[in-house]
């Protein structure tokens, strides 16, 4: 059976972050299956493709006979690192066309090769194999890795190139052998690596889904894997969450988008499976009306299929393969898209529903793909977990997008907040010492106290300056209304100051928010104060608990607020456009509504993102919403997709019981209080993904579209991406004009 | 439109923050007073049914942010209206001293089909508040309307419920009396609409 090869192969090891670094085990191998044409597809793109071989060989050295499989390796290497090697060339070659050989060479393998990897069978835990179907030309194989869950670059198997499938094909076709039978498959690539792995792994096919095949699976995971499947995809997610982000540094973490797809989607069709037996059969017709259910519909066990059994279901199914190959399609847009903007994978890259829709819309016909985010909140960031992230200097010592990451998926514990709040509001730097820190906090309280005086010692101003005595008036009577059913602000226990007021009782917080703002009324001269900003200023100052640090807190919120005080009302029309921009995108029908219902405006809006939801939820949960928003974690405007998501939650209410603007701002204004923050930050988190994931996949056709019509004739119908809602997905503040157009 | 529906009548209330339009709103609507209304912040409405010469009408007050940055935001809803009510703070000159750009705000944003004789009434709020602190007499006020076309004048206060109904009933007066001069021009603007338009090709700039 052998063709005895030398070889030294490298050895993948895992090392942290997601990324597989390859190593060099100097032992010798032998070469006992041989494949060309084997191709990674790092992009979409024809001209980026890698051809190169994949083997199976026998290693000496690694032979630990203990263990099933160890002393076999599953490698691929690509043919330019072969090319300048004729020698070694010629062993791949011989090994895949030769059944017999005894020709003893030595090859050498780089130290380092972006997508060549090599891995013992015995810690391969599953691979799928994915048959070519109609407009997708090649099969391909996804290599699941036993201990870390890994996935492997998927290999594409170019049949119609490989001399190997071509004869060996062939001559199964004359001996009418198929071991496809059943499925009806044709003989391609793959069909002959799992012939070639049958004979030194046991190989145990998912009852669950067909393509998936577990490599030598012990009798636990055999039985449990329904269940392994499910904890694995839940570990992985919360694994996800918390570990440091990743950036793509590795050729092979750039693919986690695809893996982490076909992760879920095994998980949805369980979990949706448990989910439907539960119900009754009109639970189970109301299912199959939702957008999920149809897209697994061709997943689920026999069994259910047949009570399932519908014209409808039927129909489905039929529409299975285009929606699954856009999956593929969509995945490797999001690769691609990484790649190029050099940003994080997608975590959560989700479960795939609708098969190719036509939208019916002003978006103008073109194949959507939704995919339903699987996402989870966590828990708060802890003390524990905080004081354990800095050094003995007090200097952070994990990177700062991770704790980031905790406290957008979490938030901050209450007690931390005031610990925490001081980064995220620009006070102090994250890289910073304690004792830099305790020098940048005397400086900002000397020069707080510096902008207090000013006003506070200048006699002619505060009784001759009417700009001055009439902002001071607008204060003192807006913190008289702000928050006062808060124990901080509730109790008057001081005389007012000034005898001639029509406020008769104050107390010692009420006085420091009016110092504070009237000292930011000094401090920014462009807007000085506007109503809104003491209801702002409210959470800070309790949370901080220290005038200085409330100042430069809030002169760090106004940062990122500004615009939205602007004089002639520019940041909120920009806002305001955007969320319209986004809604148009994303959900047409709920947009055409708003329009018929004269409330395209938005103005129900106004409010929400004026100051930042202060007004839509309670105090402790807007603290939390504030965490999440001071992160800048997915987008620097996420506002705009809790905003979004809120409406999102209600769209069935607004578009069935609302019918004109006054009941939509009626309907907005009454949600006040009565918002719950968790199921709006998933909602939330789930458009953003679907919105990044929607954009992609425009942006994908576009360029195919782009590239395809070389003469520039055909029109496209593609929707147009607006500025503003490309900068939904920039982490950092977009830079406008004062105006608040975009530079 | 809101403003169109066979006998609702929509009320606008402006005037300076802080001189008592929620809670005067409130005290109508409600009859109770709070001290902690929360500046208003955009806008929101209350309604309140009324028999006024024997027809029911339903009066759709609007509150509004008082602020004259946030005047710009009128356009969404001042629209349609059927009467202005202007309401000042007797204790803050201020507040009386910009009643008249409230007023012309008003009528170029809403553009009635009738400005000279659109209705507007005026209410000097918070006179309860010890005498020693007012500012502004109420022969100013009443000369001011006067001045503006015999404008009706109550003196109130949210907080006593002092004259807040009787201000009300002829808002609700006024309102009808001009919903029905009004009613055939009023079919034929659908003004939100044009608005709409202006917002919608701001934003692909």
């Amino acid at each position: 059976m052998t063709t005895l090869e030398s070889l030294d192969m490298p050895e993948m090891t895992e090392v942290e972050d997601d990324t597989v670094d390859i190593h060099i085990d100097n032992s010798k191998v032998a070469l006992l299956f041989s494949k060309s044409k084997v191709f990674v597809h790092p992009t979409s793109k024809m001209k980026d493709n890698i051809s190169g071989y994949l083997s199976l060989s026998k290693s000496k050295a690694l032979g630990n006979s203990s263990v099933a499989g160890s002393d076999i390796l599953l490698s691929w290497v690509p043919d330019s690192f072969l090319k300048n090697r004729p020698r070694d060339l010629s062993v791949f070659q011989n090994a895949e066309t030769l059944s017999n050989g005894s020709i003893r060479e030595w090859v050498e393998i780089p130290q380092h090769l972006d997508y060549s990897f090599s891995v013992r069978l015995c810690s391969i835990y599953s691979i799928i194999f994915r048959p070519p179907r109609y407009g997708w030309n090649y099969g391909s194989i996804v290599i699941n890795l036993r201990d870390s869950g890994e996935s492997l670059p998927p290999l594409f198997f170019h049949d119609d190139e490989c001399i190997s499938t071509i004869e060996y094909g062939k001559q199964i076709t004359r001996d009418r052998f198929d071991p496809f039978d059943e499925s009806g498959n044709m003989f391609w690539g793959g069909t002959h690596l799992l012939m070639q792995l049958k004979k030194y792994a046991s190989l145990e096919q998912s009852s669950h889904e067909s393509q998936l095949y577990l490599v030598n699976p012990s009798p636990e995971d055999t039985v449990a894997f329904q269940s392994v499947e499910l904890q694995k995809v839940i570990s992985n997610n919360r694994l996800n969450s918390s570990s440091t982000p990743p950036t793509p540094r590795s050729s092979s973490s750039i693919f986690n988008p695809f893996r982490r797809a076909l992760h879920d989607l095994s998980f949805t069709v369980l979990e949706r499976f448990s989910r439907v037996t539960n119900y009754g059969k009109s639970e189970v017709d109301r299912l199959m009306e939702h957008k999920v259910t149809k897209s697994i519909l061709p997943h689920l066990p026999r069994e259910l299929q047949v009570l399932l059994e519908s014209k409808r279901v039927q129909k489905l199914t039929e529409e299975y393969d285009p929606a699954r190959m856009f999956l593929a399609r969509w995945a490797e847009g999001i690769v691609e898209q990484s790649e190029s903007n050099n940003s994080q994978p997608v975590n959560n890259a989700g479960v795939w529903t609708d098969a190719q829709r036509e939208e019916d819309s002003s978006l103008g016909p073109f194949e959507l793909v939704y995919i339903e985010e699987r996402v989870k909140r966590d828990d708060p960031l802890s003390v524990e977990q905080w004081n354990s992230m800095f050094n003995a200097h007090g200097k952070l010592q994990v990177d700062v997008h991770r704790v980031l990451g905790i406290i957008f998926h979490g938030g901050i514990q209450p007690s931390l907040r005031k610990e925490v709040w001081p980064f995220l509001l620009s006070v102090y730097p994250w890289d910073s010492t304690s004792e830099e820190r305790r020098v940048i906090y005397l400086s900002l309280q000397e020069e707080y106290c510096t902008l207090k005086r000013k006003w506070y010692e200048d006699i002619h101003k505060q009784f001759n300056d009417r700009w001055f005595i009439e902002q001071r008036n607008r204060i003192e009577k807006d913190v008289h209304r702000t928050d006062r059913q808060h124990e901080y602000f509730q109790i008057e226990d001081l005389p007012h100051p000034d005898p001639q007021s029509t406020f008769t009782g104050t107390n010692m917080n009420m006085e420091m928010m009016k110092d504070i703002l009237l000292t930011y009324n000094e401090y920014d001269t462009e807007l000085g104060y506007v109503q809104g900003m003491s209801d702002l200023l409210a959470p800070i100052y309790v949370t901080f608990n220290d005038n200085a640090l409330t100042f430069w807190g809030m002169v760090g919120l106004m940062k990122r607020l500004h615009f939205n005080f602007l004089r002639d009302q520019s940041g909120m029309h920009r806002q305001l456009d955007t969320l319209r921009l986004l809604i148009e995108f994303m959900d047409p029908e709920l947009f055409a509504h708003l329009e018929k219902t004269d409330s395209s405006n938005l103005f129900c809006f106004f409010r929400m993102l004026l100051i930042y939801f202060k007004r839509e939820f309670d105090w402790e949960v807007l603290l939390k919403l504030w965490d999440v928003l001071f992160t800048n974690y997915l987008s620097y405007d996420y506002h705009i997709f809790v905003a979004y998501a809120i409406a999102e939650r209600h769209r069935e209410v607004l578009l069935n019981q609302t019918s004109a603007f006054d009941e939509v701002l009626k309907y907005f204004n009454e949600l006040s209080g009565k918002l719950a923050l968790e199921p709006t930050l998933i909602c939330a988190e789930q458009c953003f993904y679907q919105f990044k994931n929607k954009l992609a996949l425009i942006d994908r056709k576009q360029m195919e579209e782009t590239n395809s019509d070389e003469d520039g004739s055909k029109e496209t119908d593609l929707p147009t991406i607006a500025p503003y809602l490309r900068n939904l997905l920039k982490t950092s503040q977009p830079q406008y004009t004062p105006s608040g157009k975009q530079e | 439109m809101a403003g169109k529906k066979k006998h609702l009548l929509k009320v606008i209330i402006l005037g300076e923050s802080g001189v008592g339009k929620t809670s005067i709103m409130n005290q109508y609507v409600n009859r109770k007073f709070s001290k902690d209304y929360k500046a208003t912040i955009g806008a929101d409405f209350l309604t309140k049914e009324v028999l006024v010469d024997d027809k029911v009408v339903t009066l759709q007050l609007w509150d509004t942010a008082g602020q004259e940055r946030f005047q710009s935001l009128g356009v969404a809803f001042y629209r349609g209206a059927d009467c202005c009510v202007l309401v000042y703070d007797v204790n803050n000159s201020k507040s009386f001293e910009t009643l008249d750009s409230w007023r012309d705000e008003f009528l170029i944003q809403a553009s009635p089909s009738n400005p000279e004789t659109f209705p507007f009434i005026l209410l000097g709020n918070k006179v309860d508040v010890e005498e020693q602190k007012r500012m502004v007499s109420k022969s100013k006020a009443l000369a001011f309307c006067q001045a503006r076309g015999e404008i009706p004048y109550f003196e109130t206060s949210a907080k006593e419920a002092i004259n807040v109904q009787e201000a009300f009933e002829t808002v609700a007066k006024l309102a009808l009396e001009n919903m029905d001069s009004d009613d055939i021009a009023a079919d034929f603007t659908d003004p939100i609409h044009l608005d709409m338009e202006s917002q919608k090709t701001s934003c692909y700039c």
